[in-house]
């Protein structure tokens, strides 16, 4: 989607509800998106921030992957019964849900729908680490590649220098 | 225009809280009683429905496969249903809108399943190479499952379950083995460690384990074994809470089929899955699984289901004959129907089934279930939202946005577009309203082009020469054909004029709707955007760039500037044929050029002939006499200006016509023409879509142009002239403003043969029609011939009299006046010695007296017949003609015995000669007549059918005599309810019948039917009559019905309508005209059945405000009767005077029982149909709530409270109060010094009454009402000054009098109050 009409989007979005299922990444920088979006209606979700409060002493992926999963439920549950629609959802950080394999369809469940929009933050090259071992292989795209192959392109918002002719990624 | 007095839709309905539209099956189940109760329940849905829970209730498991396309609510259907499985409490199986599935509540009380729900949207790639497969999504959604049952540690699930169970289970010998190695590895023995991090983590070094060490567990390996094993834990005493099935609910399975193809080892283990669940573990282990997909995709070939239903049964919402449910569905989602406001829905209702033909499949009902929406709203609505759309159910949304009145079409009262405001179904065109779909179209890939396109069209309305009020026609006209096009976009088609007028609910005003929207139509055809042929009708173009048609063609037409080219063409045009003309019907299409052509006019009711020629220029032989036989003119029409010598002109039946120079509006539409000719030739190969394009707006326009350039061709002759050789005044103006060739050389040649056979040889005025050649043959078959043809008999009527062949009053019977031919005739054969050429004759006669050559020789025939003088007319040599016998006349003679046998031939007047004076009871007699009553009978004179005829004839009288007198008693019975006089003739003709039929052989009946009928034809005339009766008293009843109900039926005054069709129908129902035409009750009785229909709805009204206001007076009253119960307590204070207002008990009483309820509470249930009453209270539709009398009584029991008021105010009485120490008097006296009749009545009950009475007891006062005042008016009726001392001297006595008069009467009273009103 041109982030023009990304903008549009915002902007009829954030006056009243809207039918359809909006689902979007974001591959550049969190400010960026932040002041493109309307406070009022804006709600963050750090998954990062998110794990570090579940109380697990378990490093085994599988019950890792649950936990977060059910924290990921706990807090899209929250949002529909606490604030009022529209509403939009920023998701930062997050990598871990790509490195514990949590399924974007917990997202479909039990937030997506009429008068919510969720946009996942996933900047392309802001991750890269320069100072590792030589033996350790780190993709920095990981998190995007993981959402890209949830969604589909056409979720990714773009610069305007192309047509992508669709408005919605997700129906 | 029809007039229109429907309430607003807003008044209607009430509008639904906006649906959601896109459900989640996970957030939908976990609020069961909105997802119940806000589900729509068609009949395709209910049998889906009770399939599955017929299912579930006979504990026979099964899997069942929901297609259906996107918005069609596979997510609602699962959610509800899933929820109605899972929880079979009555809190949640209250909410369900349908009585048949509610009835499920009681059969399903013993099933319990085990609910596993899935949505597989987002499911399958987790950036693995290899996904997570259907069944470790199954396994996971089962453990959820438990967990939300809390049974988690209950049952064991996935393979680490498995493992944990296979190594509790080991020998004690590997069980060591093992727990020494996870001992080794983590420092906890196994227990300790699975409870404190999970079996996951155990298990995980348990497979290392094997692993390093070569050992493969024996775990339960296929998927039918796995998902046994679930089960079986499930359904067994060891869990705590004990299942008896397992419900797995599977939605977005279209998604899940998107990524694993067919044929993929995914699709191949899918299947494997699927079909354990559906078949194999129902089937073959009989367990009680039940499994239901939604999917966008149809169900695998190989899981569908047999006749045995062995495995998934399909159930495609929305298809198959259901495709009707979305429009109820969706309705019902958005709005309700206000129940007590269905007559105006009604009222809706007849009138779109009236005016509209798209209602005429579509029941009361149906439309009530989708009122406020145009059927075709859904149907354009569905396909274009079930293909590509930002979500998949906007439909639904987009026509609650059409109606919210929040929407802001729908704030502006004032607002055009105000939906709610409207008296109109919503259309096609008005769901462009919707700002969501409007805006999903123009982003949509698939309909983006044909939105800019419309969006083109539609600001390109302001270049076409529309006239304000088509405006807004051709708006809804462009918005329906560019949704229209959307919804078939897959395989394009037209809309049909017809259609296209109903679509728009276009209705009747000065025009037919039709007619209405062609003229739009074509105009908007000059945009490339819109295509239109009346054939095809009309579609919509996706064209948004290039050179219009519009701007080509008027660069073509700046480029035709040579005047001899646009002379030539338009002379062309004159005369192109009616295929050329595109059926417009040009000048003379049919007329060589510059050759004669022959022409027939009529003069004089005489048909002429004569020759037409048209030519581009004169020629002087166009002068030359008229000498053809039989030939009365010359009409010579030039198609270019000349000027004519009248020298040139030799006879006085010449005529010509010259048309004026071109004008400029002649020149512009021969310019047109030849531009889009032009057009049209270099278009005509082109290849590509814009080529086309233009080729089509060629083939629309063409017509148009056409059209304008041959109606003004008759312009340029009505400016032109017309000579004669005797220069007669003939109005060039006048003859070619007639519509037709035949009309304009009607009137020429009229001019022409009027000034030239001044002296015509016919009384032809009294011809009934127009005299054609062949009718002189007909004439003389029908004087001459006894089986003469109806025709000739017809002839004979209309021109034998004014021929002067036979009188009025029987125009068959050859009887010569004797005409002007036959004096010419006589007189010419005594000029002539009695010896006649023929041709003579007819020169004279033709030219002269202007008589046809046809009518000549009938003269000529009948001259003969007649016989004075008597004469022979000789044929010619070898000459053709015959007598009816088939023979020659003798010696080439007629004579005038043979004429009536001679066979008349057209042209004999060729073989004729000359014309020379020269020098003779039974059956059968019966059967003519007794055929009027039996068709069948026929002439005989063999006596044994004689007999047998006579027989069935006798049968045939009897009947219609049983007939004859059904029927008379039936009008009697008519004419005395319809209270009408019988008509005399019919009477006598029906009395004449009966007399007849009274006849017992068939001899009498002969002699009874000569008496009355001297021919069978006058018989059949009454006979006749009598059958129309008949059909008439079939209907007796009914008209009978009908009169009782029109003689109780009263309308008011604002019903004007009804009123006149009321009027109108009393009038129909005269039995004077019904019997003069009885199959027109049919029709009668059906307008009746209408005019009841809209009566019902608007007694229907009447009946449901007028029972709302009598509860609203009823309530009143009832309030009032505190009031009254005080104004009666007070009424029995003696001592406050006489009772007052008494008539108001009265009063309250009958208004009281004068407003009661009637027990018909539900307005669709008052019934007019056999009266027009309701069945119950029989209220009139002319009665009124007793508003006025409520208010009167209300004022009045005011007013007397207030008088009772005022009289406690009297200072006597203030005093007594004053004079108590009691808290009540005192409550009473604050009341009464501040005059408030509401606390009056909170305080006086009866304690206090009594304690006033007691009051007044204590202080003896009696006020007594005496005539003082009244006796001093009447001794000083008048009074002047110096009277008034004794006036008031006399006042004095008469006070005193009263007093004495009163204390007489009161001894026990120590206080006397008189009362100087007379009456208290």
């Amino acid at each position: 989607m041109k982030l023009s009409k990304f903008k549009d989007l915002i902007s009829t979005f954030s006056s009243r509800p809207k039918s359809g299922r909006y689902v979007y990444i974001w591959p550049y920088r969190k400010e960026g998106l932040e002041e493109k979006l309307p406070r009022e209606i804006t709600h963050s979700l750090d998954i990062l921030t998110l794990a570090e409060s579940i109380e697990s002493s378990s490093d085994v992926t599988s019950i890792i992957q649950k936990n977060l999963s059910n924290e990921v439920i706990q807090k899209l549950r929250s949002l529909h019964h606490e604030f009022s629609l529209p509403q939009i959802l920023m998701v930062t950080r997050c990598e871990l849900l790509a490195r514990y394999e949590v399924s974007i369809g917990i997202f479909f469940q039990y937030y997506v729908g009429d008068g919510t929009m969720t946009v996942f933050v996933v900047p392309e090259e802001s991750q890269s680490i320069s100072k590792l071992p030589s033996y350790i292989e780190f993709n920095p795209r990981v998190g995007f590649q993981y959402l890209v192959n949830f969604l589909s392109e056409q979720c990714l918002i773009e610069e305007d220098k192309h047509d992508t002719n669709e408005s919605s990624c997700y129906r | 225009m029809i007039q229109t007095n429907r309430a607003a839709i807003g008044e209607l309905i009430n509008v639904k809280e906006r649906p959601e539209t896109t459900l989640s099956l996970v957030r939908a189940v976990e609020n069961p009683i909105k997802t119940v109760s806000t589900y729509v329940f068609t009949e395709s849905i209910r049998n889906y429905f009770s399939t599955i829970l017929e299912s579930v209730a006979s504990g026979r498991g099964q899997g069942f496969w929901i297609p259906a396309e996107w918005g069609a609510g596979k997510t609602h259907f699962l959610a509800a249903l899933t929820a109605l499985l899972s929880d079979n409490t009555e809190e949640l199986w209250s909410n369900v809108q349908d009585s048949e599935i509610a009835n499920y509540y009681h059969r399903l009380q013993n099933s319990r399943l085990f609910p596993v729900i899935l949505s597989l949207r987002g499911e399958g790639k987790v950036g693995r190479e290899e996904g997570r497969s259907l069944l470790q999504i199954i396994e996971k959604g089962i453990e959820e499952a438990l967990e939300k049952k809390e049974m988690r540690d209950e049952v064991t699930v996935t393979s680490a379950e498995e493992i944990y169970a296979w190594f509790s289970e080991l020998p004690p010998s590997l069980k060591d083995t093992i727990s020494s190695y996870v001992k080794d590895q983590v420092g906890l023995a196994p227990k300790e460690y699975a409870k404190e991090t999970g079996r996951e983590a155990f298990t995980q070094l348990v497979k290392q384990f094997c692993s390093k060490n070569n050992i493969s567990p024996n775990l339960t390996a296929s998927t039918k074994e796995r998902l046994s094993y679930v089960y079986r834990q499930l359904t067994e005493n060891t869990v705590s809470v004990k299942y008896d099935g397992l419900l797995f609910v599977i939605d977005e399975f279209g998604f899940w089929q998107s990524i694993h193809p067919e044929g993929s080892p995914e699709y191949a283990h899918d299947e494997e899955v699927l079909e354990t669940l559906a078949s194999l573990l129902p089937k073959e282990l009989g367990f009680r699984i039940y499994t239901i997909i939604a999917s966008q995709q149809p169900v695998p070939a190989k899981l569908r289901g047999g006749a045995l239903s062995d495995r998934f049964i399909n159930l495609p919402l929305l298809g198959g004959g259901s495709e009707k449910d979305y429009d109820v569905i969706a309705s019902k989602r958005v709005r309700d129907i206000i129940v007590d406001r269905i007559p105006e829905l009604n009222q809706y209702y007849e009138y779109y089934f009236h005016n509209f033909q798209f209602m005429r499949g579509i029941g009361e009902d149906m439309f009530r279930t989708i009122f406020p929406f145009q059927p075709r709203c859904f149907e354009v609505l569905r396909r274009i939202t079930a293909r590509q759309l930002p979500t998949t159910r906007i439909g639904i949304n987009v026509l609650h946005e059409l109606i919210d009145p929040s929407s802001p079409h729908n704030k502006d009262l004032e607002d055009e577009n105000n939906i709610l405001k409207k008296n109109e179904l919503v259309t096609v065109a008005d769901l462009l309203l919707s700002y969501d779909f409007e805006e999903g179209l123009s982003e949509a890939s698939d309909y983006r082009d044909a939105y800019k396109a419309y969006t083109t069209a539609i600001g390109s309305l302001s270049t076409l020469d529309l006239e304000e009020a088509e405006q807004g026609l051709a708006q809804r006209i462009i918005k329906t054909l560019f949704l229209w096009d959307l919804a078939y976009i897959d395989s394009p088609r037209s809309i049909s004029l017809q259609e296209l007028t109903q679509a728009t609910l276009t209705s009747e005003d000065i025009l037919k709707p039709e007619d209405e929207v062609t003229i739009t139509l074509s105009k908007l055809s000059d945009l490339p955007q819109i295509e239109f042929s009346k054939d095809k009708g009309a579609s919509f173009i996706v064209q948004v760039t290039g050179q219009s048609p519009v701007q080509i063609f008027n660069e073509i037409k700046q480029g035709i500037t040579d005047p001899f080219r646009i002379q030539r063409e338009w002379q062309r045009s004159l005369q192109l044929s009616g295929e050329e003309a595109m059926g417009e019907l040009t000048l003379f299409p049919d007329f060589p050029l510059n050759q004669p052509k022959s022409i027939r006019v009529e003069n004089r009711k005489i048909e002429y002939i004569g020759e037409a020629i048209i030519a581009d220029a004169w020629r002087p032989e166009f002068g030359e006499p008229v000498r053809k036989e039989d030939r009365h003119f010359r009409l010579v029409i030039l198609t270019q200006k000349a000027d004519i010598e009248i020298s040139a002109l030799e006879d006085e039946r010449i005529a010509v016509c010259v048309p004026a120079e071109l004008s400029e509006e002649a020149r512009e539409a021969t310019k047109d023409y030849l531009a889009i000719q032009e057009m049209q030739t270099v278009y005509q190969n082109k290849p590509g879509p814009e080529a086309e394009q233009i080729r089509s707006w060629v083939k629309n326009k063409k017509p148009d142009l056409m059209r304008k350039l041959i109606r003004n061709q008759p312009k340029r002759y009505q400016a032109g002239k017309i000579y004669t050789k005797s220069e007669l005044a003939i109005d060039a103006c006048e003859i070619f403003s007639n519509p037709n060739n035949d009309r304009r050389f009607d009137a020429l040649t009229g001019a022409l043969l009027g000034s030239t056979y001044t002296d015509l040889g016919v009384n032809s005025g009294e011809f009934k029609k127009t005299f054609y050649p062949p009718d002189a043959g007909k004439v003389f078959s029908g004087l001459f011939q006894p089986n003469a043809s109806g025709a000739a008999k017809s002839a004979c009527e209309n021109f034998a009299a004014g021929l002067g062949l036979s009188k009025l009053d029987n125009p068959r019977k050859f009887a010569p006046m004797p005409p002007q031919p036959f004096n010419c005739l006589n007189q010419k054969l005594e000029e002539n010695e009695g010896h006649l050429d023929v041709w003579r004759i007819y020169e004279g006669l033709s030219n002269i007296h202007g008589l046809p050559f046809s009518m000549i020789t009938l003269y000529v025939l009948c001259f003969v017949h007649y016989g004075s003088p008597m004469v022979d007319l000789y044929l010619k040599p070898n000459h053709p003609l015959v007598l009816r016998s088939g023979s020659k006349p003798p010696q080439n003679r007629l004579t005038q015995a043979l004429i009536p046998e001679i066979e008349w031939k057209a042209g004999m007047e060729k073989h004729f000669d000359k014309l020379t004076v020269s020098a003779g009871p039974v059956w059968n007699d019966v059967v003519r007549f007794a055929r009027v009553v039996k068709q069948e009978l026929h002439d005989t004179i063999d006596p044994t059918e004689v007999k047998f005829q006579e027989q069935v004839f006798l049968e045939a009288l009897s009947s219609l005599e049983d007939t004859v007198n059904r029927v008379t008693r039936d009008m009697k019975l008519l004419l005395n309810r319809l209270g009408e006089s019988p008509d005399k003739q019919e009477w006598d003709a029906v009395s004449r019948i009966s007399e007849v039929t009274q006849a017992r052989d068939f001899a009498q009946f002969y002699q009874r039917v000569q008496e009355k009928y001297t021919e069978p034809g006058p018989f059949k005339q009454d006979l006749s009559i009598c059958y129309r009766w008949g059909e008439l008293s079939r209907a007796a009843s009914e008209i009978l019905n009908t009169k009782d109900y029109f003689d109780v039926l009263y309308l008011r005054n604002i019903d004007e309508q009804l009123k006149l069709d009321l009027m109108s129908f009393k009038e129909q129902l005269r039995l004077g005209s019904l019997i003069k035409n009885p199959s027109a009750w049919p029709s009668l009785k059906k307008n009746f059945d209408e005019f009841k229909r809209k009566y019902r709805n608007i007694y229907q009204i009447h009946h449901r405000d007028y029972y709302k206001k009598i509860g609203e007076l009823r309530r009143q009253l009832e309030e009032q009767k505190p009031n009254l119960e005080v104004l009666s307590k007070l009424n029995t204070v003696t001592e406050l005077g006489e009772p007052y207002g008494l008539d108001i008990f009265h009063c309250y009483q009958n208004l009281i029982q004068n407003l009661t309820l009637c027990p018909v509470t539900e307005v669709a249930r008052v019934s007019v149909e056999s009266q027009p009453t309701c069945n119950e209270c029989k209220l009139p539709l002319t009665q009124e709530a007793p508003l006025e009398e409520v208010q009167r009584l209300s004022k009045d029991l005011e007013n007397a409270l207030k008088e009772q008021l005022r009289r406690l105010n009297s200072e006597m009485v203030k005093r007594i109060l004053a004079c108590s120490n009691d808290d009540k008097a005192t409550r009473l006296l604050q009341v009464i010094q501040a005059s408030d009749i509401f606390s009056l009545v909170n305080v006086m009950d009866d304690e206090l009454i009594e304690f006033i009475k007691a009051l007044f007891l204590e202080s003896s006062v009696q006020t007594v009402a005496q005539p003082v005042l009244s006796n001093l008016a009447e001794r000083y009726p008048a009074l002047e000054e110096d009277k008034v001392e004794e006036a008031v001297a006399h006042f004095r006595q008469l006070l005193q009098q009263a007093f004495e008069t009163a204390k007489k009467e009161n001894p026990d009273k120590k206080i006397i109050r008189i009362s100087l009103r007379g009456t208290i």
